[in-house]
């Protein structure tokens, strides 16, 4: 029997749902402020608009007469966590749908969408002569979405009343860096402002000796910074880093696509004086190892194809897309019908496996994630000792995740349930993209980019898409960013919503 | 006669242009560097001619040579010219203004080897269809009426909030 919500749990998820939108309409004000700063004045009215609408109908949610003696369920974690996620999404695209660059409000919430989720894809049009107000405002999705919108809520405490953890984890995070939820959350942003600092630094220097003007280099610097540490991938021009053509450009954010797809955890016992946990952590392990391999396959498969052979072309082609797509950034060096055209198909086929693999847990990265497939790994290594050893014999498995840990039975099966979903959403995506006249390894390829948050495309991704192919990878992202959990708990309130003879009230 | 011819030569040389892609009429077919990159296996390592509007800036390439990035048909197509013929380019595309739109000849690379990992055009010749211009965005005052409005009744809401949480007692 399912236990049914109740009036009370629909008016905590609306309160919680109310309090994350007028947070986004606070964030909106830094694209207002960009607008005014650099002239943009017909801009200034699409956030007016924006942070107005968002504000209030965040605050007549908030109203939401909850009883004071309700606490925050990790069940309502879980709707608070899918709904606001839309919602943010919804109220983001309203600006962008005001900018001319989108053919609809459909298009400006796909994209707002992508943004928060981290993916990437777009369907911006004549990017190239977008305000920089509203390029400003899509890179900043990629930094609220990056370390989630509940966490950016929660490292201000805004409004709660209770249930930081639950809302903490329903975000798709498993673990806790410190004792406090809110520390923990802190300390994202700590990392986060360390590295989008640096990395604005480093590629202002990259833009000024490029010929850039001081204003363009410091914004696209900024830009890219985030869209590479957390691993989003938007770009302010439409041929995204190609536009530098600057070896010494992808390399810096190479560094930061490999920064923002480790896990924070690793990042704090760093900064604790333990480097030595980056070499011994089985995800790193699994990452490296992954991303050694499918480089080395990109790179035969470049070099058999008559095209980007060579080492600096095999790297920047090769590998620099492997860290891309590993990490989830989505960041692009080719043309998209340069994928299946001039690319090869072992290349392409290592591509797609890094994205489905994903970066590590805990990090702004997409995908099954390191641990996961590091974690079934050592299980299957494990049953194939357990099977050539007497029968009376304990075998037991260890890997190294900050402390040694026992591989058990239930750790096992939860990735295996993960991974499972991740394939089935990966493949399920591809299917319906054939079926729209794709051909089947293009429409994988998508298929796999949106779910897995990555962002890199082949041509699908574009205005005149199929709307069903939009909405599709809107759920894609969507589900993906959350990892499932989320989107199955809503989806089965709703069902149980519109089934109530099966169900019983709490 | 053999002065004269000498001296037509030194006036046909001084009237002759300066650098190697010096804005010169250019014959021929035309693409767009959309549609050149949906052939590129058929024009690679050709010599082609593609129309575009010059978007963002100049930027640093090698010695002497710059990149400019041309936009047409929805895309974006990196082609190397000398620096002295990229200062013809006076306008580039971005929000505030529509960028010059050029003809340029050169050879293309889908894996250059000049520049190795680049899809590019090395050019040749350059032509300046026409000037850019400065693009006009109008303030659109229905929307700043609008705007304000929804603040308003953000503001109020906002205070309506404040007042309840208050009064009412928090819970952890």
């Amino acid at each position: 029997m399912w236990i049914r919500a109740d009036r009370q749990d629909a008016l905590v998820v609306a309160h919680y749902v109310g309090i994350l939108l007028v947070g986004i309409a606070a964030v909106m004000l830094l694209p207002l402020v960009t607008a005014i700063a650099t002239g943009e004045y017909a801009v200034v009215p699409d956030y007016l608009l924006g942070i107005g609408a968002s504000a209030a109908v965040g605050f007549a949610l908030a109203l939401a007469p909850v009883r004071p003696d309700v606490r925050v369920t990790h069940a309502h974690g879980l709707l608070i966590t899918a709904i606001a996620w839309i919602a943010a999404g919804l109220a983001a695209a309203f600006p962008l749908s005001l900018s001319g660059n989108y053919g609809s409000y459909l298009d400006a919430f796909f994209d707002a969408v992508s943004g928060f989720t981290t993916s990437g894809l777009t369907l911006a049009v004549d990017l190239d002569h977008m305000a920089l107000a509203h390029n400003m405002w899509r890179h900043l999705t990629h930094l609220i979405g990056g370390q989630g919108i509940v966490v950016a809520a929660l490292s201000f405490a805004i409004g709660l009343r209770g249930g930081a953890f639950s809302l903490y984890l329903s975000e798709g995070r498993d673990e806790r860096i410190l004792p406090n939820v809110l520390h923990t959350v802190r300390f994202i942003w700590f990392v986060t402002a360390v590295y989008v600092v640096l990395g604005t630094i480093a590629l202002s220097v990259v833009n000024l000796w490029l010929g850039m003007d001081a204003l363009r280099s410091t914004l696209h610097a900024f830009w890219i910074t985030v869209a590479a540490y957390d691993t989003g991938g938007f770009g302010p021009q439409s041929n995204n880093t190609m536009y530098y053509h600057s070896a010494v450009f992808e390399i810096v954010t190479l560094f930061l696509m490999l920064a923002g797809m480790m896990n924070f955890n690793l990042h704090a016992q760093i900064w604790r004086g333990d480097p030595k946990e980056v070499f011994r952590n089985i995800e790193t392990r699994v990452l490296a190892f992954n991303m050694l391999i499918l480089s080395a396959l990109a790179a035969a498969g470049l070099g058999a194809a008559r095209y980007f052979n060579g080492p600096i072309a095999a790297f920047r082609k090769g590998v620099y897309h492997i860290v891309s797509a590993h990490s989830g950034t989505g960041h692009q060096t080719l043309f998209p019908s340069q994928w299946t055209d001039g690319y090869s198909g072992l290349a392409f086929a290592a591509v797609i496996l890094a994205m489905a693999a994903g970066g590590a847990v805990s990090s702004t990265a997409g995908g099954i994630k390191a641990l996961r497939l590091g974690v079934i790994l050592r299980s299957v290594l494990l049953d194939v000792k357990k099977s050539i050893s007497p029968a009376t014999a304990v075998v037991r498995a260890r890997y190294h995740h900050l402390a040694e840990r026992l591989l058990t039975p239930e750790l096992t099966a939860n990735a295996a349930v993960i991974f499972i979903l991740y394939m089935v959403t990966y493949i399920t995506g591809g299917l319906i993209g054939a079926l729209y006249g794709y051909p089947p390894g293009v429409a994988l390829f998508e298929s796999v980019s949106a779910a897995a948050n990555v962002g890199l495309s082949a041509g699908i991704t574009a205005p005149a898409m199929p709307v069903g192919l939009k909405l599709l990878y809107i759920a894609q992202m969507w589900a993906g960013r959350l990892e499932f959990v989320a989107a199955f708990a809503l989806a089965t309130n709703i069902m149980i919503a519109l089934l109530p003879p099966y169900t019983r009230a709490r | 006669m053999r002065s004269l011819s000498l001296i037509a030569l030194a006036v046909a040389l001084a009237l002759a242009p300066v650098g190697p892609a010096r804005a010169a009429e250019v014959r021929g077919d035309v693409l767009s560097p959309a549609a050149l990159i949906a052939q590129q296996r058929r024009y690679d390592g050709e010599t082609v001619r593609i129309t575009g509007e010059a978007i963002g800036e100049a930027l640093r390439a090698d010695d002497g040579t710059v990149w400019v990035n041309v936009l047409g048909e929805g895309l974006l197509l990196g082609v190397v010219i000398d620096r002295a013929s990229a200062e013809d380019i006076r306008v580039y595309g971005d929000y505030g203004h529509r960028g010059d739109q050029v003809l340029v000849e050169g050879e293309f690379s889908i894996s250059c080897t000049e520049h190795p990992g680049e899809t590019d055009i090395h050019v040749t010749r350059m032509q300046l269809l026409s000037r850019g211009e400065t693009v006009g965005h109008p303030v659109p005052w229905p929307r700043v009426y609008l705007g304000a409005g929804a603040l308003v009744v953000a503001a109020v809401l906002g205070v309506l909030y404040r007042r309840r949480e208050h009064r009412a007692p928090s819970t952890h």
